[in-house]
Protein backbone atom coordinates (compact mmCIF):
# COMPACT_ATOMS: atom_id res chain seq x y z
CA UNK A 1 0.00 0.00 0.00
CA UNK A 2 2.79 2.43 1.00
CA UNK A 3 4.87 1.35 -2.00
CA UNK A 4 1.88 1.96 -4.28
CA UNK A 5 1.48 5.46 -2.79
CA UNK A 6 5.19 6.29 -3.28
CA UNK A 7 5.08 4.91 -6.83
CA UNK A 8 2.04 7.05 -7.64
CA UNK A 9 3.78 10.13 -6.16
CA UNK A 10 6.92 9.40 -8.17
CA UNK A 11 4.96 9.00 -11.42
CA UNK A 12 3.02 12.19 -10.76
CA UNK A 13 6.29 14.07 -10.12
CA UNK A 14 7.76 12.61 -13.32
CA UNK A 15 4.76 13.84 -15.33
CA UNK A 16 5.03 17.29 -13.73
CA UNK A 17 8.76 17.47 -14.57
CA UNK A 18 8.18 16.47 -18.23
CA UNK A 19 5.34 18.95 -18.51
CA UNK A 20 7.53 21.71 -17.08
CA UNK A 21 10.34 20.77 -19.47
CA UNK A 22 7.98 21.18 -22.43
CA UNK A 23 6.74 24.52 -21.13
CA UNK A 24 10.31 25.72 -20.55
CA UNK A 25 10.75 25.35 -24.29
CA UNK A 26 7.52 27.17 -25.17
CA UNK A 27 7.04 29.71 -22.34
CA UNK A 28 10.26 29.91 -20.28
CA UNK A 29 9.41 33.15 -18.45
CA UNK A 30 5.97 32.08 -17.26
CA UNK A 31 7.13 28.55 -16.41
CA UNK A 32 10.10 29.72 -14.32
CA UNK A 33 7.78 32.16 -12.54
CA UNK A 34 5.43 29.28 -11.64
CA UNK A 35 8.35 27.07 -10.59
CA UNK A 36 9.62 29.82 -8.24
CA UNK A 37 6.40 29.52 -6.24
CA UNK A 38 6.64 25.75 -5.83
CA UNK A 39 7.70 24.29 -2.49
CA UNK A 40 7.83 20.59 -3.43
CA UNK A 41 11.48 19.36 -3.58
CA UNK A 42 10.76 16.00 -5.27
CA UNK A 43 11.23 17.26 -8.88
CA UNK A 44 14.86 17.96 -7.96
CA UNK A 45 15.41 14.26 -7.24
CA UNK A 46 13.72 13.26 -10.49
CA UNK A 47 16.04 15.63 -12.39
CA UNK A 48 19.04 14.16 -10.53
CA UNK A 49 17.92 10.72 -11.72
CA UNK A 50 18.18 11.99 -15.33
CA UNK A 51 21.73 13.18 -14.57
CA UNK A 52 22.63 9.83 -12.98
CA UNK A 53 21.28 7.94 -16.02
CA UNK A 54 23.40 10.16 -18.27
CA UNK A 55 26.62 9.47 -16.33
CA UNK A 56 25.92 5.74 -16.36
CA UNK A 57 25.18 5.92 -20.11
CA UNK A 58 28.44 7.64 -21.04
CA UNK A 59 30.35 5.22 -18.83
CA UNK A 60 29.48 2.55 -21.40
CA UNK A 61 30.17 4.71 -24.48
CA UNK A 62 33.60 6.03 -23.57
CA UNK A 63 36.50 4.77 -21.49
CA UNK A 64 36.19 7.06 -18.49
CA UNK A 65 38.88 7.82 -15.99
CA UNK A 66 36.51 7.60 -13.00
CA UNK A 67 33.40 5.59 -12.12
CA UNK A 68 30.02 7.10 -13.04
CA UNK A 69 28.93 7.31 -9.40
CA UNK A 70 31.92 9.47 -8.49
CA UNK A 71 31.27 11.83 -11.42
CA UNK A 72 27.61 12.03 -10.35
CA UNK A 73 28.70 12.87 -6.79
CA UNK A 74 30.96 15.64 -8.12
CA UNK A 75 28.04 16.95 -10.17
CA UNK A 76 25.95 17.04 -6.96
CA UNK A 77 28.70 18.99 -5.19
CA UNK A 78 28.94 21.42 -8.13
CA UNK A 79 25.16 21.88 -8.22
CA UNK A 80 24.98 22.40 -4.45
CA UNK A 81 27.77 24.99 -4.60
CA UNK A 82 25.99 26.85 -7.42
CA UNK A 83 22.56 26.79 -5.76
CA UNK A 84 24.06 27.62 -2.36
CA UNK A 85 26.01 30.55 -3.79
CA UNK A 86 22.96 32.07 -5.49
CA UNK A 87 20.81 31.37 -2.42
CA UNK A 88 23.35 33.23 -0.27
CA UNK A 89 23.28 36.20 -2.68
CA UNK A 90 19.48 36.08 -3.10
CA UNK A 91 18.97 36.52 0.64
CA UNK A 92 20.44 40.04 0.36
CA UNK A 93 17.60 41.05 -1.97
CA UNK A 94 14.82 38.69 -0.83
CA UNK A 95 15.24 37.55 2.82
CA UNK A 96 12.13 35.31 2.63
CA UNK A 97 13.56 33.06 -0.10
CA UNK A 98 13.85 29.33 0.69
CA UNK A 99 16.76 27.17 -0.51
CA UNK A 100 14.34 24.63 -2.03
CA UNK A 101 12.98 27.31 -4.36
CA UNK A 102 16.46 28.28 -5.58
CA UNK A 103 17.52 24.64 -6.01
CA UNK A 104 14.31 23.88 -7.92
CA UNK A 105 14.86 26.80 -10.31
CA UNK A 106 18.46 25.80 -10.97
CA UNK A 107 17.50 22.13 -11.36
CA UNK A 108 14.99 23.02 -14.08
CA UNK A 109 17.61 25.24 -15.74
CA UNK A 110 19.61 22.02 -16.31
CA UNK A 111 17.32 21.11 -19.23
CA UNK A 112 19.52 22.64 -22.00
CA UNK A 113 22.53 20.94 -20.35
CA UNK A 114 20.79 17.57 -20.53
CA UNK A 115 19.75 18.09 -24.14
CA UNK A 116 23.27 19.08 -25.22
CA UNK A 117 25.11 16.33 -23.37
CA UNK A 118 22.65 13.57 -24.31
CA UNK A 119 22.58 14.62 -27.98
CA UNK A 120 26.36 15.02 -28.16
CA UNK A 121 26.91 11.55 -26.70
CA UNK A 122 24.43 10.09 -29.22
CA UNK A 123 26.09 11.96 -32.10
CA UNK A 124 29.47 10.65 -30.87
CA UNK A 125 28.04 7.15 -31.23
CA UNK A 126 26.57 7.80 -34.71
CA UNK A 127 29.15 10.24 -36.15
CA UNK A 128 32.35 9.95 -34.13
CA UNK A 129 34.83 12.84 -34.41
CA UNK A 130 37.05 14.18 -35.88
CA UNK A 131 35.10 16.10 -38.50
CA UNK A 132 36.65 16.23 -41.96
CA UNK A 133 37.13 19.16 -44.30
CA UNK A 134 34.64 17.66 -46.83
CA UNK A 135 31.41 19.50 -47.73
CA UNK A 136 29.30 17.32 -45.41
CA UNK A 137 31.83 17.88 -42.59
CA UNK A 138 31.64 21.65 -43.06
CA UNK A 139 27.82 21.68 -43.20
CA UNK A 140 27.60 19.48 -40.10
CA UNK A 141 30.10 21.75 -38.30
CA UNK A 142 28.02 24.87 -39.01
CA UNK A 143 24.77 23.26 -37.87
CA UNK A 144 26.32 21.66 -34.80
CA UNK A 145 27.89 24.97 -33.76
CA UNK A 146 24.56 26.79 -34.29
CA UNK A 147 22.79 24.09 -32.24
CA UNK A 148 25.36 24.37 -29.42
CA UNK A 149 25.15 28.18 -29.37
CA UNK A 150 21.32 28.03 -29.30
CA UNK A 151 21.33 25.74 -26.30
CA UNK A 152 23.93 27.94 -24.60
CA UNK A 153 21.76 31.06 -25.09
CA UNK A 154 18.71 29.21 -23.85
CA UNK A 155 20.70 28.08 -20.79
CA UNK A 156 21.75 31.69 -20.13
CA UNK A 157 18.08 32.78 -20.37
CA UNK A 158 16.98 30.09 -17.89
CA UNK A 159 19.79 30.90 -15.44
CA UNK A 160 18.91 34.62 -15.72
CA UNK A 161 15.26 33.81 -14.99
CA UNK A 162 16.26 31.54 -12.10
CA UNK A 163 18.23 34.37 -10.48
CA UNK A 164 15.51 36.92 -11.33
CA UNK A 165 12.71 34.97 -9.69
CA UNK A 166 14.72 33.73 -6.70
CA UNK A 167 16.43 36.99 -5.72
CA UNK A 168 13.94 39.41 -7.40
CA UNK A 169 16.98 41.44 -8.41
CA UNK A 170 17.10 43.77 -11.40
CA UNK A 171 19.16 43.33 -14.58
CA UNK A 172 22.38 44.96 -13.30
CA UNK A 173 22.26 43.11 -9.98
CA UNK A 174 21.82 39.80 -11.85
CA UNK A 175 24.80 40.59 -14.10
CA UNK A 176 26.85 41.39 -10.99
CA UNK A 177 25.82 38.10 -9.34
CA UNK A 178 26.77 36.17 -12.49
CA UNK A 179 30.15 37.92 -12.58
CA UNK A 180 30.81 36.96 -8.94
CA UNK A 181 29.77 33.39 -9.78
CA UNK A 182 32.14 33.16 -12.75
CA UNK A 183 35.06 34.42 -10.64
CA UNK A 184 35.13 31.14 -8.68
CA UNK A 185 33.38 28.86 -11.17
CA UNK A 186 35.89 29.26 -14.01
CA UNK A 187 38.90 28.13 -11.86
CA UNK A 188 36.74 25.26 -10.58
CA UNK A 189 35.88 24.24 -14.16
CA UNK A 190 39.60 24.33 -15.05
CA UNK A 191 40.31 22.18 -11.97
CA UNK A 192 37.67 19.65 -13.10
CA UNK A 193 39.15 19.66 -16.61
CA UNK A 194 42.74 19.15 -15.37
CA UNK A 195 41.68 16.21 -13.20
CA UNK A 196 39.54 14.78 -16.05
CA UNK A 197 36.24 14.96 -14.18
CA UNK A 198 34.47 17.08 -16.81
CA UNK A 199 35.74 18.34 -20.16
CA UNK A 200 32.85 20.76 -20.46
CA UNK A 201 31.21 21.71 -17.12
CA UNK A 202 28.00 19.79 -16.51
CA UNK A 203 25.99 22.64 -14.98
CA UNK B 1 -17.37 33.33 -7.27
CA UNK B 2 -15.09 33.08 -4.23
CA UNK B 3 -12.97 30.47 -6.01
CA UNK B 4 -12.69 32.74 -9.09
CA UNK B 5 -11.62 35.68 -6.88
CA UNK B 6 -9.06 33.49 -5.13
CA UNK B 7 -7.64 32.27 -8.43
CA UNK B 8 -7.54 35.83 -9.79
CA UNK B 9 -5.76 37.05 -6.66
CA UNK B 10 -3.28 34.19 -6.92
CA UNK B 11 -2.66 34.98 -10.59
CA UNK B 12 -2.10 38.68 -9.86
CA UNK B 13 0.35 37.81 -7.07
CA UNK B 14 2.21 35.60 -9.51
CA UNK B 15 2.31 38.21 -12.29
CA UNK B 16 3.50 40.97 -9.96
CA UNK B 17 6.08 38.73 -8.25
CA UNK B 18 8.94 40.88 -9.51
CA UNK B 19 9.09 44.59 -10.27
CA UNK B 20 9.65 45.58 -13.90
CA UNK B 21 13.31 46.02 -14.74
CA UNK B 22 14.65 49.57 -14.71
CA UNK B 23 17.94 49.99 -16.54
CA UNK B 24 18.24 53.66 -15.56
CA UNK B 25 17.64 54.99 -19.06
CA UNK B 26 14.33 55.08 -20.97
CA UNK B 27 16.00 54.09 -24.25
CA UNK B 28 17.67 51.09 -22.59
CA UNK B 29 14.37 50.14 -20.93
CA UNK B 30 12.58 50.17 -24.29
CA UNK B 31 15.38 48.18 -25.91
CA UNK B 32 15.31 45.62 -23.07
CA UNK B 33 11.52 45.24 -23.31
CA UNK B 34 11.71 44.89 -27.11
CA UNK B 35 14.34 42.12 -26.92
CA UNK B 36 12.68 40.31 -24.01
CA UNK B 37 9.27 40.30 -25.73
CA UNK B 38 10.74 37.97 -28.40
CA UNK B 39 12.37 35.72 -25.80
CA UNK B 40 9.33 35.13 -23.59
CA UNK B 41 7.56 32.81 -26.07
CA UNK B 42 9.38 30.08 -28.03
CA UNK B 43 12.78 31.80 -27.76
CA UNK B 44 14.51 29.08 -29.81
CA UNK B 45 12.54 30.21 -32.89
CA UNK B 46 14.48 33.49 -32.74
CA UNK B 47 17.69 32.19 -31.18
CA UNK B 48 18.43 29.34 -33.61
CA UNK B 49 18.38 31.44 -36.84
CA UNK B 50 20.56 34.09 -35.17
CA UNK B 51 22.97 31.40 -33.94
CA UNK B 52 23.03 29.85 -37.40
CA UNK B 53 24.03 33.21 -38.92
CA UNK B 54 26.70 33.64 -36.22
CA UNK B 55 28.04 30.11 -36.88
CA UNK B 56 28.06 30.71 -40.65
CA UNK B 57 29.88 34.05 -40.21
CA UNK B 58 32.45 32.43 -37.91
CA UNK B 59 32.92 29.64 -40.43
CA UNK B 60 33.48 32.07 -43.31
CA UNK B 61 36.09 33.92 -41.25
CA UNK B 62 37.93 31.08 -39.49
CA UNK B 63 37.12 28.14 -41.83
CA UNK B 64 39.20 25.11 -40.72
CA UNK B 65 39.39 26.29 -37.10
CA UNK B 66 35.60 25.90 -36.81
CA UNK B 67 35.76 22.29 -38.04
CA UNK B 68 38.49 21.63 -35.45
CA UNK B 69 36.39 23.37 -32.77
CA UNK B 70 33.43 21.13 -33.56
CA UNK B 71 35.65 18.04 -33.30
CA UNK B 72 36.74 19.35 -29.90
CA UNK B 73 33.14 20.00 -28.81
CA UNK B 74 32.09 16.53 -29.89
CA UNK B 75 34.69 15.14 -27.50
CA UNK B 76 33.47 17.50 -24.78
CA UNK B 77 31.01 15.19 -23.09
Amino acid sequence: MIIRKYLADFLATLIIVFRRFVFLLILPYRTMRQISQEKDPWPIFVIFIFAFIYFKFIYFIRYPFYPATLIFFIFLVNFSLTSGFFYFLARFYNPKIKFVSVALLFAYSLLPTFIWFYSTSLIYFVLPPPRSWSLTGQIFSIFYLAYSFSLLFWKIILVYLAIRFSSRANFYQICYQLLLYLIWFIPLAIFFYQFRFFRIPFI
Amino acid sequence: MRLTNYRLEKKFNEIFLVEPNNLGNQWLNNLYKEIVSYLKTLPLLIIFPICFLIALSLFLVFKKLIVDLVSLLQNGF
